[in-house]
């Protein structure tokens, strides 16, 4: 197998990870298939030690997760600083905080009666950037609550109420997507 | 705010979340990466990051700049004593004058402008500061606009 070969081989078993890994954090399509090209290029440089070795795939994901944060902090810090004051039915975290345990018994039922992957799929790309990123990076990256805010250059305590009320939105616009895939008016 | 609730919609989004499948990267992005590589590797040693380069070009390149950097100092250290380099040193002293003559014109600029803001009085500065700050807000929110209206997918 020549080398061209052997890296669309690793690039064909790779590629869905690293533009999964991009696409949830960026929430753009052409934006993320940039960042998993900048990836795959990166590791292009280096294949003579990736190509073979069993973490490939953790550096892959550590680089794309890196690359989308700095694209992120890089090209949109600014234009969202006024569009995340004043985004209406963003806010869903607050007006929920009396919700009552059945609420979510009702979500958990309904999420398993419907084929919700590409629902949850959805509703996690229309949650805006402050939310959707350390909802990303604590569920699917395994990152903590110190080292969110350590990389997102943000307070602890925002950081844990960017997650809280990330999960109620993401439950709020779920309930309503499945109500009405399951009982369309 | 429930922390049993908060605990159990945890659980389930995390459950959620992590049972999502790899999502499908678009099949160009494939030919996009091997024709990037393909343009790479058709440029010339010499073209390419200095970290590409062969080691034996690395090193010799490595060599010859540290002799040009060494050679430089010491022209530097000596050029005062050395005959040839006269006419250049002269010519470094006019530019200097010129440099100064530049140095002198802006710092009396700048005193002019330090008696005017003097003379403006406070309110006056403080008004200006306000429009310059209600400016670059205005900046900001306008093109927070723009984003909002025509580069966000909705």
């Amino acid at each position: 197998m020549t080398d061209a070969q052997a890296f669309e081989t690793f690039m064909r078993n790779y590629q869905n990870m690293v533009f999964s890994t991009a696409m949830r954090l960026v929430a753009n399509q052409a934006e993320a298939e940039d960042i998993t090209q900048e990836v795959f290029l990166k590791a292009f440089e280096r294949f003579d030690q990736l190509g073979t070795s069993p973490t490939a795939g953790g550096w892959l994901k550590t680089v794309a997760t890196n690359m989308s944060l700095n694209h992120l902090s890089r090209y949109r810090a600014r234009w969202t600083f006024f569009s995340e004051l004043a985004k209406p039915g963003h806010d869903d975290g607050e007006e929920d905080r009396n919700l009552d345990i059945a609420d979510t018994h009702d979500f958990a039922a309904q999420m398993e009666r419907a084929d919700s992957h590409q629902l949850v799929e959805q509703a996690l790309q229309k949650l805006p950037d402050a939310q959707r990123v350390p909802l990303v990076l604590f569920h699917l990256e395994g990152l903590s609550y110190e080292e969110i805010a350590a990389r997102l250059h943000v307070s602890l305590g925002k950081v844990k109420t960017d997650i809280f009320r990330a999960r109620e939105a993401l439950r709020k616009r779920l309930i309503t997507k499945l109500e009405g895939e399951i009982c369309p008016i | 705010m429930n922390p049993e609730h908060q605990e159990h919609l945890e659980r389930e989004i995390d459950r959620a979340l992590k049972a999502l499948p790899d999502i499908t990267a678009p099949e160009h992005l494939l030919g996009r990466v091997l024709a990037r590589i393909e343009v790479g590797a058709a440029k010339p040693w010499y073209q390419r990051a200095w970290s590409d380069w062969p080691a034996g070009a690395r090193f010799s390149s490595l060599v010859l700049l540290s002799v040009a950097f060494a050679g430089l100092c010491y022209l530097f250290w000596k050029a005062p004593e050395i005959q040839f380099l006269q006419p250049l040193l002269a010519k470094l002293r006019s530019l200097a004058g010129i440099a100064d003559a530049i140095w002198s014109v802006v710092g009396t600029f700048l005193s002019l402008l330090t008696m005017a803001f003097r003379r403006l009085g406070t309110g006056v500065l403080i008004g200006c500061a306000a429009l310059v700050f209600l400016g670059y807000a205005l900046f900001l929110g306008l093109g927070s606009v723009f984003f909002r209206a025509a580069l966000v997918r909705r």
